[in-house]
C-alpha cells in the first residue's frame, strides 16, 4: 500500500514535468479545482467560513431551556484551540442572553476588605493583565455517554473548550481593596437572570492567574461567554467560572450559596450525597480530574477500509497531562500515545498515535494520567469509588441543569468508541452498559442538610 | 498612594471608592453564620399567599409537577441561610430585571417563602415565625428522603 502510493506520487511529478497534464485546470496542481468565485466588493470585516466548512455548535438534550446548551464539535477540530464562536455554552437563563453595554459595566470589590472599590471596565483594561491558555470543562462533561442517541464526541463530550483567557487576576483587584488578614474566600456574583454565585478559596483566588477575563483568544468575550467580563480560574470546572461577573464578595467563611451547596460535593461510594449536600457527601470537590476523550476515529465517523489511521484525541485535567494511553482491544492492553505540543497545565493536550487498523471489529479507548499519578477510571471502577448517578429518578428531577448535580468526577470515565467490521463507528457504552450504568450499586437518596464540620479543604 | 508611584500598598491606584450606601446595596449575600440575615420575619401561612401569586406557575402546587425545580422533598439547599439567600437573590426569576441590583421580594415577603418551602418539607410547623434568630435554629432533617 505504501509503496504504491509513493510510486503515484512519483509519477505525477514526472508526469508534470513532461507537460503530460493537458486539460487539466490547474496543472501545476496536478489537480482540477473548479472552484467557485466569490467577488470581492468591499473589505471583509470578518473572515469568511468556506461553504464547504459545516461545522457547528449543536444542543443535544431536550429540556424545558432548550437553548441553553451548545456544544463544541471536537470531532471537526484540530490542535487544542477552540474557535471562540465554537465553544460550549451551558447557560441558565431559560432563554435570556444579557447583551451588557461595556460603559455601563461595573465590578465591585465588597466584603472584608479595607477599601471597597468599584471598577468600569476601562479600569480593569488599565490593571496589570494576565493571560492563560486554559480548558473550560462543565462538570456534566461525559454524562451523555450513556443517554440514547448519544453518538457522536460531540453529544458525548462537547461541553470542553480551551482558549487564551486575558484579563486582570483576582489577586491584582483584592490587593488593590486589601483584603483582612482573616478573609478565607471570596464570592463571585453575576448579573445573569439566575444570579450565578460562586466560592473561590483565598488560596485559589490569589494564585495570580484566576482572574476577571474580558478576552478570549486575542478579542473581547462572546456575548455568551458573558461579556463583558467572565471569571477564569485554571483547573476548576465549569460551574465555578460565572459570566457576566458584577461582584466580588470576600468573607472569613464558606458561603454555600445554591450552586455551592450541590456543586462542592461528590457521592459517597453508596450513592449517598447525591442530589443534596449533606453531611455524608465528600467535600469540596473543585477541580477538574483527569479526562480524555478519542476525537478521531469517534462516532458517525466511517472508516474506507484497514489500513493507517492516526488515533487522535484530546486529555485534560485540573493539573497537567503527563501520560496518554491508548486501547485498541476494549482496554487488555494499552500503548502510550505521543503528547502533541505544546502541553500546557490546565488546558487541552492533543494526543495521537499511528495505528493499522486490521478490519477486526474493535473498541478503542484512551486514558489520562495527571502529574499526581491520578489516572482516568474505568466506569466500573468510578462506580465502585464514587457511585454512579444515572437514574431515570435523578434525571426527572435534576433536568438539563448539569451544574446542578455533584457528578464531575464520575464522569471522567474511559470512553470507548466501538468499531465494526465494515468501519462503522459508534458508541458502545449502552451496550457494554445495558442499563445505563455499571451494574452493583444501589441508589440511595439523602435528604438533609451540610454543615461544615471542619474548615477544611 | 504615592505620587511616584512607590506606594508600600500592592495597589495601582485603579478604581473607585464605594459610598457606605452603595455598599449597603449589596449587602444581600447571607453565609451559614446568619450574620447579614436582616430584620423581618414571616411565616409559611404568609409565604403559601405569596407562594400562590408569584411561584405557583413555576414550580406547581406545594412545590411540586411544575415547569421549573422541584422544590418539595428535593430541598436541594443545604442550609436554611441558603435557601434565604437564593429567594432574596433570585426570585422570582419571570420578574427578574435583568442585572439589576434591586432586590424583587421585601425581607418579610423572602422570611414567609423561605418558611413555606420548610414547610411543605415538614420541617417546620404553618405558624412558626421566621426571622433573624429563628432561622438559624432550624435543622433541616438528614434522613428524608426527597424520592422514593
Amino acid at each position: 500500500m505504501k509503496v504504491k502510493s509513493g510510486s503515484r506520487r512519483r509519477f505525477l511529478k514526472t508526469g508534470a514535468a513532461l507537460g503530460l497534464t493537458a486539460g487539466l485546470a490547474r496543472p501545476s496542481y496536478g489537480q482540477a479545482l473548479h472552484p467557485d468565485v466569490i467577488n470581492v466588493t468591499e473589505t471583509r470585516a470578518r473572515g469568511l467560513l468556506s461553504k464547504f466548512e459545516k461545522s457547528e455548535r449543536i444542543r443535544f438534550r431536550q429540556s424545558n431551556n432548550p437553548n441553553a446548551t451548545a456544544l463544541t464539535p471536537l470531532q471537526d477540530l484540530n490542535g487544542i484551540i477552540t474557535p471562540s464562536e465554537l465553544h460550549f455554552v451551558v447557560d441558565h437563563e431559560n432563554g435570556v442572553l444579557l447583551d451588557i453595554n461595556p460603559e455601563d459595566y461595573r465590578l465591585q470589590i465588597t466584603g472584608m476588605v479595607d477599601k471597597p472599590l468599584e471598577f468600569t471596565l476601562a479600569d480593569l483594561k488599565r490593571m496589570p493583565s494576565v493571560s492563560s491558555i486554559n480548558v473550560l470543562t462543565c462538570g456534566s462533561n461525559g454524562s451523555d455517554a450513556f443517554r440514547k442517541g448519544a453518538q457522536t464526541v460531540q453529544q458525548t463530550h462537547g461541553r470542553t473548550s480551551t482558549s487564551e483567557w486575558s484579563g486582570v487576576s483576582f489577586k491584582s483587584l483584592l490587593e488593590e481593596a486589601g483584603v483582612h488578614k482573616d478573609a478565607k474566600w471570596v464570592i463571585a456574583m453575576a448579573a445573569d437572570p439566575s444570579d450565578h454565585v460562586s466560592s473561590f478559596p483565598m488560596e485559589k483566588a490569589m494564585d495570580g492567574v484566576t482572574m476577571a477575563a474580558y478576552a478570549q483568544n486575542g478579542e473581547s468575550l462572546r456575548i455568551d461567554q458573558g461579556y463583558p467580563v467572565r471569571v477564569v480560574a485554571p483547573g476548576y470546572t465549569g460551574r465555578w467560572l460565572v459570566k457576566w461577573l458584577t461582584q466580588l464578595y470576600v468573607t472569613d467563611d464558606t458561603y454555600v450559596t445554591r450552586q455551592d451547596g450541590f456543586n462542592m460535593t461528590d457521592r459517597m461510594p453508596d450513592g449517598r450525597g447525591y442530589l443534596l449536600a449533606s453531611e455524608q457527601s465528600r467535600y469540596f470537590r473543585l477541580e477538574t480530574t483527569a479526562r480524555s476523550v478519542i476525537t478521531f476515529p469517534s462516532g458517525g465517523h466511517q472508516l474506507p477500509g484497514p489500513g493507517y489511521y492516526e488515533i487522535r484525541g484530546l486529555a485534560w485535567t485540573g493539573g497537567i497531562v503527563k501520560r496518554v494511553e491508548i486501547s485498541v482491544d476494549g482496554g487488555e492492553t494499552w500503548r502510550d500515545a505521543k503528547l502533541q505540543n505544546p502541553v500546557l497545565p490546565y488546558c487541552h493536550t492533543r494526543f495521537r498515535m499511528d495505528w493499522e487498523w486490521d478490519g477486526q471489529e474493535r473498541i478503542i479507548q484512551s486514558r489520562c494520567t495527571d502529574e499526581k499519578g491520578y489516572v482516568q477510571p474505568t466506569p466500573d471502577e468510578v462506580a465502585s469509588t464514587w457511585g454512579v448517578d444515572s437514574s431515570p429518578e435523578c434525571f426527572n428531577i435534576m433536568g438539563e441543569y448539569c451544574n446542578q448535580v455533584p457528578r464531575d468526577t464520575h464522569n471522567s470515565f474511559i470512553m470507548s468508541w466501538k468499531i465494526a467490521a465494515n468501519g462503522e463507528v459508534t458508541n458502545p457504552m449502552q451496550e457494554l452498559y445495558p442499563d445505563g450504568r455499571p451494574e452493583g450499586l444501589s441508589h440511595y437518596y439523602s435528604g438533609g442538610h451540610a454543615f461544615f464540620e471542619e474548615d477544611d479543604h | 498612594m504615592s505620587q511616584l508611584g512607590l506606594s508600600q500598598t500592592s495597589g495601582v491606584g485603579l478604581g473607585r471608592n464605594m459610598t457606605d450606601e452603595e455598599i449597603n446595596k449589596l449587602m444581600y449575600t447571607i453565609g451559614p453564620k446568619g450574620v447579614e440575615l436582616p430584620s423581618g420575619q414571616g411565616t409559611a401561612r404568609e409565604g403559601e399567599k405569596i407562594y400562590t401569586q408569584s411561584c405557583i406557575f413555576c414550580h406547581g402546587p406545594e412545590g411540586l409537577n411544575g415547569p421549573q425545580n422541584t422544590l418539595k422533598g428535593s430541598p436541594r439547599l443545604p442550609m436554611p441561610t441558603s435557601l434565604w439567600d437564593y429567594i432574596h437573590r433570585a426570585m422570582p426569576r419571570s420578574l427578574a430585571i435583568v442585572g439589576a441590583q434591586e432586590r424583587q421580594l421585601s425581607n418579610d415577603e423572602t422570611y414567609a417563602l423561605t418558611a413555606y418551602i420548610l414547610y411543605i418539607n415538614g420541617v417546620i410547623g404553618h405558624d412558626e415565625v421566621m426571622n433573624a434568630e429563628s432561622l438559624l435554629k432550624v435543622d433541616i432533617p438528614m434522613e428524608k428522603k426527597p424520592i422514593d
